[in-house]
């Protein structure tokens, strides 16, 4: 089993990397890729199971772009052949057709029918809760950016006041075939053990946890705790 | 200008009731100001000297070896050093600092500054010096990241061309940063390299996008740097210390003056490297600000760093170390982490980081767990990890992740409680590590060990 990270050293930020020491603990026998920016990906020549990327700072979007952009049609192909993308965070935003920012357009791959709209000083910090088909998704977000543009294939609906790509629509990220992209970031694979099996029967690998009673604990607590009536979800600086 | 001094009139006025109710340190009277004109900051005189200390971590300490050393110096100091580091904060302290006909009367003002605000407010403080510790990664919600936060502060830099910069060479993020400013550098120079860290803050190099490495490595991304591809590099430091004497609380600093390469014996005031870093960033100011060699270290000879910040006793064999620890903030955990570490005693440690606002509204984002170093308290001699808060479970989670044994661990949703799991007998030392926000919640834990101490007795 072969698992691509597409630019660790870039993609380093929120903790959305957790994810990769987590799988790298739940498949001891898998072979992980890290793909530096120096490298030609893995996937152009080689099969791989997962192609994972995280979140990364602005300052990176565009060199990352310029880096794949030449590799789009070979991305666009592997998703139609059903291969397993994650993409965490501010790395959907690279998948849309641009970014705008402030009068500028930034161009990115265009795999995706969307676009992105970015306010450096109107940040977005929440707690969410939403559902994807019976599994129930928890998380955290942090961004600058809203997803716009038709969504013809949300990833996660939204509960309660919780927002979606943009705070008019509940649908959360993009599910396409086998390519699950999501602005929920940080360690979503630790902070949701159901999605986290049904990634890991997708890969065909058992799907059996690692610390899978621990992460229940906290799973099954944070569910609870973003379940009640009194709950916040929209956070400001400091709470 | 008559609302500026309507503003000022009233905030004085404010003030003096603040003072008679013993309430003197209170932002609103900068609050007050501010609804009377937003340039009021601007607006209000400033003293022959202003000095503006940001950056991720150190800021406090930092701010208030700057006023001693001032005051220790001969002049008349005003600073915040009641920890308001926020726009009202500011206002208020230079509020302080003049009379009712808007007439300086202080020599200097020391302004710790927030960095996340600091494009919108440097400019108006028109500062003479700007020290800035570190950019490091810190709180997701507040900060975002650190490449974001120093886009703000070079942004804010840019604003006062003519303020002098005080950076720390082995920080690549602010050393590194495009400004006119006339800078000075200071630098640690060591042999050694980091241990290990999750998540890199200067992974790649700003210029070609390669991986950096490193000539030396105090901690996390604080070190000498060099990119193998394009050759883009640190800078050197003006003011270099090395040989750093933890056992006799010393260390030596070199620098080139005008009779040549000179060196001088600083004596620290902690045995924490960054406690170190912050010392040497007063002694550079010292200089940049022509203060002879002999005056800078007596002055700086005596200072400690804060009872807030950390404090120590030993009761019975067994010394009792409070610590305060930014939660969220993860360079800032990880350094202490790091800290631990090096220790060498069989110890155990309480971890109370829980946010305050968390405890009502259980909002904490749990992300940083998964970015910060528990690594480094997996060590033979940290016996046990001890660790209360309503994100008890996910604690566990991260401690589990980051190889440390389960039977070490031991996690309680009720924080008070953890002082009761803490083996007396069989240890060393205890690290209470709390909340910057969480100071009598801290407190509370360590005297409860304490008292155990003292009713049970300590190492047997």
């Amino acid at each position: 089993m072969t698992i691509e990270i597409l630019y660790p050293l870039l993609t380093n930020i929120y903790g959305d990397l957790a994810n990769v020491r987590y799988l790298k603990e739940c498949l001891p026998k898998a072979k992980f890729i890290e793909t530096n920016i120096e490298d030609k990906p893995y996937f152009v020549e080689h099969d791989v199971n997962l192609i994972y990327m995280g979140s990364m700072p602005n300052e990176y979007q565009e060199v990352i772009v310029n880096k794949l952009s030449k590799y789009k049609d070979v991305i666009k192909k592997k998703i139609e052949d059903n291969l397993l993308f994650l993409i965490t965070g501010s790395a959907l935003e690279i998948f849309g057709n641009f970014i705008e920012d402030n009068g500028k357009k930034i161009h990115t791959l265009g795999i995706f029918d969307n676009y992105f709209k970015r306010e450096l000083f109107n940040r977005h910090n929440s707690l969410f809760i939403g559902d994807y088909n019976d599994i129930v998704m928890v998380g955290n977000k942090s961004q600058f950016t809203y997803m716009y543009g038709k969504n013809n294939h949300p990833f996660i609906k939204a509960r309660y006041v919780c927002e979606g790509s943009n705070p008019d629509t509940k649908d959360e990220g993009i599910c396409y075939k086998n390519f699950y992209g999501t602005y929920l970031l940080g360690p979503i694979l630790i902070l949701n053990p159901d999605f986290t099996k049904f990634l890991l029967k997708k890969m065909g690998a058992k799907d059996s946890l690692k610390y899978e009673k621990d992460l229940y604990n906290a799973y099954n607590r944070r569910v609870q705790m973003l379940e009640r009536p009194e709950q916040r979800y929209i956070l400001s600086d400091h709470g | 200008m008559i609302r500026f001094y309507l503003g000022l009139w009233a905030s004085k006025f404010l003030m003096l009731i603040y003072k008679i109710i013993g309430n003197e340190k209170d932002d609103k009277p900068g609050m007050l100001a501010y609804r009377f004109t937003n340039k009021i900051l601007e607006k209000i005189a400033k003293p022959k000297l202003v000095i503006v200390i940001t950056g991720t971590n150190g800021k406090t300490t930092t701010t208030s070896l700057v006023a001693q050393l001032l005051k220790n110096k001969g002049l008349k100091v005003a600073y915040n050093d009641w920890g308001a580091n926020s726009l009202s904060g500011y206002i208020r302290c230079f509020l302080g600092a003049v009379n009712i006909f808007n007439k300086s009367t202080v020599d200097a003002c020391v302004i710790e500054a927030d960095e996340r605000t600091s494009n919108t407010t440097f400019k108006d403080m028109n500062p003479d010096y700007i020290m800035i510790t570190n950019i490091c990664r810190d709180s997701i919600r507040r900060n975002a990241y650190h490449l974001y936060i120093r886009s703000i502060i070079e942004e804010a830099v840019n604003k006062v061309p003519n303020a002098k910069l005080i950076l720390n060479a082995d920080d690549p993020l602010s050393s590194t940063m495009k400004c006119p400013n006339k800078k000075y550098f200071y630098s640690i120079e060591t042999d050694k390299k980091a241990k290990h860290y999750n998540a890199e803050d200067f992974g790649v190099c700003p210029k070609c996008y390669h991986k950096t490495n490193y000539i030396y490595q105090h901690y996390r991304h604080i070190g000498k740097f060099v990119c193998p591809n394009c050759e883009f590099k640190s800078h050197d430091g003006d003011y270099t210390a090395y040989d750093l004497d933890y056992k006799n609380s010393m260390m030596k600093v070199k620098y080139n003056s005008k009779d040549g390469e000179k060196s001088i014996d600083l004596p620290m005031i902690s045995d924490s490297i960054f406690n170190c870093f912050n010392l040497l960033s007063v002694f550079t100011l010292g200089k940049a600000l022509g203060t002879p060699d002999e005056a800078v270290v007596k002055y700086l000879a005596s200072e400690k760093v804060p009872v807030k910040r950390e404090n120590r006793e030993v009761i019975d064999g067994v010394e009792v170390c409070m610590q305060m620890t930014k939660g969220q903030n993860i360079s800032a955990s990880s350094v202490v982490f790091n800290y631990l570490f090096e220790q060498t005693c069989d110890l155990e440690v309480v971890l109370a980081l829980n946010e305050a606002f968390c405890d009502k509204y259980e909002t904490e984002t749990v992300t940083w767990l998964y970015e910060t170093d528990f690594e480094f308290l997996n060590k033979k001699n940290i016996k046990k990890i001890i660790v209360g808060g309503n994100r008890y479970l996910d604690y566990k989670v991260a401690l589990l992740m980051a190889g440390i044994p389960e039977e070490k661990i031991v996690c309680v949703l009720d924080e008070y409680e953890t002082a009761n799991y803490v083996d007396i007998h069989d240890i060393d030392k205890v690290y209470v590590l709390y909340e910057v926000e969480c100071f009598p919640k801290g407190k509370k834990i360590t005297d409860a060990i304490k008292v155990r101490l003292k009713n049970e007795g300590g190492k047997r």
